[in-house]
């Protein structure tokens, strides 16, 4: 049972705020450190891979900084208990804030030539083949695959197509990385 | 405010003189000074609220590299380039596409287990003795991309360098 304290009448009556101060700055702390900020990048609700024995290297590790990320979110994208047929079709294709259907390949390799000619002049390599072989990762363009696992492989090889036609001669792949 | 906690005396009304030396006396005795806490602690649980409102837990994701083929007419390429015997790999969905099964050259029977794969393509390499053998993946249209990826994450585990997707040659 609480403890009963007797106040005397007029007595100043006060508790200790310091521990509850002391806990909720600690959850702020928590809440910065691992929240992340929104990135235009990455679209919403795209179900990862996680391989058997992941290989991936963490994207805070890896120095791929050049790259333009093509998100293949499928039909299904958010939906509690998808029907499996429609979660295996694309239902959309997302590069940063721009947004393709299925069949738009012709735009979508206009964007991510743009991004790479983007990056080129960026980098002073105006008319750079790009398949250098000495280069480090780190001066190379990236096509990044981030597909749901649960599209067929018919929708994501198109991507795949794209990025050679418009040139980009390295590929990265998105899964998640091993829990070990 | 503090109320001050000390009795009122009957008879305690009569306004004592304080000599100046009391006076200085008095500045000098600490100060009663309090920080005004309530701004901060409003502030502090508006920031914990907005982060507790918008946290959203999202796992790990990492990415594996890999190389494209250079431009050009990609069949007349691999044509070109590959040598008569690449590795390849079939990779082929289960009926109900929850599962697949790999095809890898030179074994006779469809592999359902991803391990296995990764022991074999492991031993392959080291039968072979070059990392330089090319691993083509062949993937049936209607495969989920995540078994995909199973495949080309035991390729790259099993340390090959030239893994490619076949399907792409059409």
């Amino acid at each position: 049972m609480a403890k009963r304290v007797s106040v005397a009448a007029g007595e100043a009556v006060s508790f200790n705020m310091t521990p509850m101060i002391d806990c909720v700055f600690q959850l702020i702390i928590f809440f910065i450190l691992t929240g992340q900020v929104a990135n235009d990048a990455y679209a919403k609700n795209v179900q990862i891979v996680r391989p058997e024995d992941s290989i991936a290297i963490s994207a805070s590790v890896a120095k791929f900084p050049n790259k333009v990320t093509v998100n293949v979110v499928s039909a299904a994208a958010g939906q509690k208990n998808p029907d499996p047929e429609q979660a295996s079709a694309a239902g959309f294709y997302k590069i940063n804030t721009d947004t393709f259907e299925v069949g738009q390949w012709d735009q979508m390799i206009e964007v991510i030539t743009l991004r790479k000619r983007a990056f080129e002049q960026q980098s002073g390599k105006v008319g750079a083949s790009g398949a250098g072989g000495a280069k480090k990762d780190e001066e190379m363009f990236f096509l990044e695959i981030r597909a749901d696992e649960r599209v067929n492989w018919q929708d994501v090889a198109p991507v795949i197509r794209a990025g050679v036609e418009a040139g980009i001669s390295k590929l990265t792949i998105t899964a998640l990385t091993d829990q070990d | 405010m503090a109320i001050s906690s000390k009795k009122p005396v009957e008879g305690d009304e009569t306004v004592h003189h304080i000599t100046p030396s009391k006076k200085r006396k008095k500045k000098k005795g600490p100060a009663d000074m309090q920080i005004q806490m309530t701004p901060m602690i409003d502030v502090t649980f508006q920031l914990l609220l907005f982060f507790i409102m918008t946290f959203e837990f999202r796992e790990s994701e990492g990415m594996i590299p890999g190389t494209l083929p250079s431009k050009g007419s990609i069949a007349q390429q691999v044509r070109d380039e590959l040598p008569p015997d690449p590795i390849t790999i079939k990779v082929i969905p289960s009926a109900n596409r929850l599962s697949a099964s790999y095809e890898l050259t030179g074994v006779g029977v469809a592999i359902t287990s991803v391990k296995e794969l990764g022991a074999l393509l492991v031993a392959r390499q080291e039968q072979i003795g070059s990392k330089e053998v090319p691993i083509m993946i062949f993937p049936n249209q209607d495969v989920p991309w995540g078994f995909v990826v199973e495949a080309f994450n035991q390729a790259k585990k099993a340390n090959f360098t030239k893994i490619g997707f076949a399907q792409q040659i059409m």
